[in-house]
């Protein structure tokens, strides 16, 4: 597909909206009797037409390379389903989203972990599952097993890990993708006291060069303030402020 | 990095772009299949000698039910390896369609939180079982030799029977797994159609053994004309199968995969908001 993105931004959205549809006495994963019946007794005729809910609306935004834009709102506000569709885990029902580069999000805790297999593994598996092929993985191997502090138990399986080990696995693994984009929702908040010192100085230092873009979301203002260059909030799926990260915060405030 | 390509998200992506999507991560293919692979292995007492437990234990039940009691034709041959042949390529099928069917379903958390193709996850068990397969063929010649029965030379052509078989499993795999996301069905019905399935297909029995009013089931059955290729080419004595039947068949194969791959990706864009 063309696309004409200046050179200085790193994300352009335009007119994008999310419309979930929701069937009254629909649910999704219900049995196939269930559906059968719908169908056989007519029923969908009389059930009219679906309720929608638009969990985001006309978002234009333009992110600049290097910025660390912090999004922020009351929950169902929209940010989980921005980002799912910047992280194309859902496609919009309208607008686009047109980046340059790799996007790549920090998985919450352990999503994509195996417990039966070793750290070792589950770094291939992980790696892969994020997008990175077997090069990539073997050059950032010895940077993330340093990172985690896991040297000992890389081939234990990671169901013997602490519940700490694992999340600064799945922590290590995302910060060493060499992606141009990232996307950290509420993954600082992990680990010990000073492990999480560790995890926001090494965004501060890798995400920082002004070439990286960040996007974060977190519910630990401090950490926005340390490290956000920008601050989105979002009302009701539609942005409401954008700016500073102070005025940001006080915006979220004053409606939280 | 400005050279870094563009990329534009929409409410709708190419069909070009998907597939060059599923290439780009084909490394993620291989480590689920591993991970499945010793997932599957570790623990257990048996380990490896799983592969060849089910066909052998077929072999010897259905053997006995269709070879013993049922006095069905073999062509001379010891009825038991008509049996192996079948469930060599039947077992590759049903383990596809079997293991893949809850590769979506069963992986809510993966699905709703990181972007990958997801038809990397039913195609996985592809390359997990045509592992699988391999040792099989092994032992099915090593099953052949114990009986004194050595292949034709046809059997240079018997690789040729994998394209339909992997049309079958990944067409199958793809109905089952999509429509398992949205149907908690699928994962009981699943099991219950491929236990019958092994019964109405060419598999226990020649498909020239069924009655001529019946003979219609193994052409519409899109494994049977893997199987009788693979009996023709592997077991000295066999006749060339229908050309209808193989014709048939193969085009029932084909259809089943491109629907399989149309449906799949049709449903895929939901599946984060079903599960």
């Amino acid at each position: 597909m063309f696309s004409d993105l200046p050179d200085e931004i790193a994300i352009r959205i335009s007119g994008l909206g999310k419309t979930y549809h929701i069937h009254t006495g629909w649910t999704p994963g219900v049995s196939l009797r269930d559906e059968i019946v719908r169908l056989a007794t007519l029923r969908f005729l009389r059930e009219g037409p679906a309720r929608t809910f638009a969990a985001l609306k006309e978002i234009d935004l333009d992110i600049r390379r290097g910025e660390v834009v912090t999004l922020l709102g009351a929950n169902g506000a929209g940010k989980s389903t921005l980002l799912k569709v910047l992280c194309r885990i859902t496609p919009p029902s309208e607008g686009t989203i047109t980046y340059r580069g790799r996007i790549a999000s920090i998985l919450e805790v352990g999503t994509g972990f195996h417990p039966e297999l070793s750290g070792r593994e589950n770094i291939y598996l992980n790696g892969a599952i994020l997008g990175l092929n077997r090069d990539e993985i073997n050059r950032a191997f010895p940077a993330i097993v340093a990172f985690a502090e896991i040297e000992e138990f890389l081939d234990e399986p990671i169901k013997r890990f602490s519940s700490g080990m694992q999340v600064r696995l799945a922590f290590s693994i995302a910060a060493h993708l060499d992606a141009d984009i990232l996307v950290i929702d509420e993954a600082l908040a992990v680990g010990d006291q000073a492990f999480r010192a560790k995890c926001v100085d090494h965004v501060r230092r890798h995400f920082f060069d002004g070439k990286r873009t960040v996007i974060l979301v977190s519910h630990d203002l401090d950490t926005l303030r340390a490290l956000g260059t920008r601050a989105v909030v979002l009302e009701h799926g539609r942005i409401a402020y954008d700016g500073p990260v102070e005025g940001g915060i006080a915006r979220y405030l004053g409606h939280a | 990095m400005p050279d870094a390509t563009v990329q534009v998200i929409g409410p709708r992506l190419g069909k070009s772009d998907y597939f060059r999507a599923c290439w780009r991560q084909r490394t993620l293919l291989w480590y689920f299949a591993r991970r499945d692979l010793v997932v599957r292995y570790r623990q257990t007492l048996l380990g490896v000698a799983w592969v060849l437990l089910r066909p052998a234990l077929g072999m010897g039940v259905l053997g006995f039910l269709f070879g013993t009691l049922g006095n069905l034709p073999s062509h001379g041959l010891p009825y038991p390896l008509i049996v192996l042949v079948g469930m060599m390529g039947w077992q590759f099928v049903a383990s596809v369609v079997g293991e893949g069917t809850g590769s979506i379903a069963n992986s809510p958390s993966l699905i709703t939180k990181v972007y990958f193709p997801r038809l990397l996850m039913p195609a996985a068990g592809l390359l997990l079982n045509g592992v699988d397969f391999a040792v099989l063929v092994i032992f099915v010649f090593v099953a052949m030799a114990c009986y004194g029965v050595f292949p034709p030379t046809q059997a240079v052509l018997a690789p040729l029977a994998f394209p339909g078989l992997v049309a079958t499993a990944l067409g199958l795999a793809c109905w089952t797994s999509a429509l398992a996301v949205r149907f908690r069905d699928l994962r009981a019905l699943v099991p219950v159609g491929l236990q019958y399935g092994l019964l109405v297909s060419p598999v226990a029995y020649l498909s020239s053994s069924l009655p001529a009013a019946w003979a219609w089931t193994a052409w519409v059955n899109p494994v049977s004309a893997s199987i009788e290729w693979l009996r023709w080419c592997l077991l000295p004595g066999i006749p060339f199968p229908e050309t209808g039947l193989l014709t048939t068949s193969s085009a029932v194969a084909l259809v089943l995969l491109w629907s399989g791959l149309r449906y799949f990706r049709h449903a895929e864009s939901r599946f984060a908001d079903v599960l």
